[in-house]
């Protein structure tokens, strides 16, 4: 009796042990039937995905794709990566980034847009200034939006010690309501939830992100370093159908705005707006990539921020950059 | 995969993550903590104040319910539907009714210490034997008397249970709460690293939060030992 009683404590703790090895290793990235796909919840710049996807790109490109997004932040994104649960991926440059300078065997195989974000206020603060001791959200720290935020702020001579920042707490889709409720004073993200609070009148752009860094990096098309070796076909593939997208945006914005509006459910006046301050483009400027990661890291060195990318991750970024961008996918 | 220091941190890692904490700047109004410390302090102060809450709402309403029938059927129905709510259901809930940071957390650990001390509080009161309440009728003592000096008594071990149980459930609502609209505490603390990827110090302050629940369980358990003295009598 209570022998078979310890045989049984013996086999639910070997199945305690070994059931989580079995989840990590059970998907076998080998032999992927579909192409899986990634991006960020009713984030616009990502419109190029809808496009592609709308259109029938992927198949006329003879891939099928399978869509696992979509997340909530860049981060968990990168996350799903790592762990090899996503082929390709739609995402911020600065999660990419800071998932390659981790140890994370990842390439950047194409743009997608660039500037589209912008720092919102409530009315009642119509300069820099007024934001001192304020509430602000940002993305996630370290993303392009958060650093961007820094240089907005050292502009004006105040620094992250100046305000009260949410850096990555409040979610994205939750910014427009908070701000509405005046339970923060202002947001930097990416669009529509720049345009929603622009149209429902509950907030202001105070400074457009291009009148910052004009031309900023923002997204990104990246695939596992390990997908990209065994799939050369599908990644081919994917790219050229993400590139008839982007061609497809520049040349039929009214179309393009209607798929817009309906992969985030939001307004023909949101997508109008949000339309207006984003720039979709395949190719990539390096040195802006090296400028940003540069600047994450002296934003550390000098106490600006917590350290998130160090000189020992990252001693050189002129070659870490150039490492992990792999743009011979695009057709010129 | 394994060798990803991003999904899988070594120990080595951890013991280096947790002195990196305990020498960085802590959250501000508390810099000199050290941010694992000061997080730390600042996430101990919402459950103290969200579990003395929940002690004495669910306390009160607890010896309320338990000793009169009428009052139960009133209180039962509502709290059987909130009851089985899980606490990270009214996350966004209560960013819109509290705000951000202190009393959305606050709200939540009330509302997760609650119910067990409520529920347990309840049984106490109810399960108070009846031939000690009879006995007392029977000495002359009024109806306050009973109440105080034997179904409130009799019911102590099952309130202590209740609040213990209160305590862990509202440590981890906490977590739970500062994951979200939350720019302080442990749980802030771990959703931040998660966010730039750096796993050895996210696992730095879940240990921390594991380390705090077990010595706020012991602190507990000497408490009721102190407070039910007759049990050893027995």
């Amino acid at each position: 009796m209570s022998n078979s009683i310890n045989k049984l404590i013996i086999l639910s703790l070997v199945t305690l042990l070994i059931l989580p090895s079995m989840m990590v290793t059970g998907c076998s990235p080998s032999d992927i039937a579909k192409v899986r796909i990634g991006y960020l919840l009713g984030d616009l710049h990502h419109l190029p995905l809808f496009v592609a996807i709308e259109k029938g790109f992927f198949q006329e490109e003879g891939i099928d794709v399978e869509v696992v997004g979509p997340f909530d932040a860049g981060p968990a994104e990168m996350d799903a990566m790592a762990a090899g649960h996503l082929d390709i991926g739609y995402v911020g440059a600065s999660p990419a980034i800071m998932s390659a300078a981790r140890g994370v065997p990842l390439a950047i195989i194409s743009g997608v847009n660039q500037e589209g974000s912008a720092l919102v206020a409530d009315k009642g603060i119509t300069s820099i200034g007024d934001l001192r001791s304020k509430k602000i959200a940002t993305p996630a720290p370290g993303s392009i939006q958060h650093i961007m935020t820094g240089m907005v702020l050292s502009e004006n001579n105040l620094s992250f010690k100046d305000v009260e920042l949410f850096p990555g707490t409040i979610k994205a889709p939750d910014m427009p309501l908070n701000l509405q409720s005046g339970r923060i004073s202002a947001y930097f993200i990416w669009e529509p939830f720049v345009a929603m609070s622009v149209v429902s009148g509950s907030g202001h752009v105070l400074v457009n992100s291009k009148d910052i860094w004009p031309g900023h990096p923002c997204c990104v098309v990246v695939t596992r370093d390990e997908f990209l070796k065994n799939n050369d076909r599908e990644v081919k593939a994917v790219v050229s159908a993400h590139q008839k997208a982007v061609k497809f945006i520049v040349d039929n914005p009214a179309e393009s705005k209607r798929i817009g509006q309906k992969y985030t459910g939001l307004g023909a006046d949101v997508i109008d707006s949000a339309f207006s301050r984003v720039k979709y483009v395949t190719g990539i400027n390096n040195n802006d990539l090296v400028k940003f990661v540069n600047g994450i890291i002296e934003l550390g060195e000098n106490g600006s921020i917590k350290p998130i990318i160090t000189r020992k991750e990252v001693p050189e970024a002129d070659d870490f950059i150039n490492g992990i961008i792999d743009l011979k996918y695009l057709s010129r | 995969m394994a060798d990803l220091p991003q999904l899988f941190p070594t120990p080595v890692a951890v013991v280096v993550a947790f002195k990196d904490l305990l020498i960085a700047e802590g959250p501000a109004g508390l810099p000199w903590a050290g941010e694992l410390i000061g997080n730390m302090l600042v996430s101990l102060w919402r459950v103290i104040v969200g579990f003395c809450l929940a002690a004495v709402t669910g306390v009160l309403l607890g010896v309320i319910a338990g000793w009169w029938p009428r009052a139960r059927d009133l209180v039962e129905p509502v709290v059987e539907i909130i009851r089985p709510i899980p606490p990270l259901a009214w996350v966004p809930l209560a960013m819109l009714w509290f705000g951000l940071g202190f009393r959305p957390a606050v709200f939540l650990i009330w509302l997760g210490a609650f119910f067990p001390i409520l529920s347990n509080t309840v049984l106490g009161m109810e399960s108070t034997p009846k031939n000690l309440i009879e006995v007392s009728k029977t000495l002359g003592a009024n109806s306050r008397q009973i109440l105080f000096k034997v179904g409130i008594p009799s019911a102590l071990p099952s309130i202590m249970a209740g609040l213990r149980i209160g305590l862990g459930i509202g440590w981890m609502c906490l977590v739970a709460a500062e994951l979200t609209g939350s720019n302080t505490g442990l749980g802030y603390l771990i959703m931040y690293y998660y966010s730039t990827m750096e796993a050895a110090k996210m696992v730095a302050g879940m240990l921390t939060i594991g380390l705090v629940g077990v010595l706020a369980f012991i602190g507990l358990k000497k408490l009721e030992d102190r407070l039910v003295f007759w049990r050893e009598l027995e």
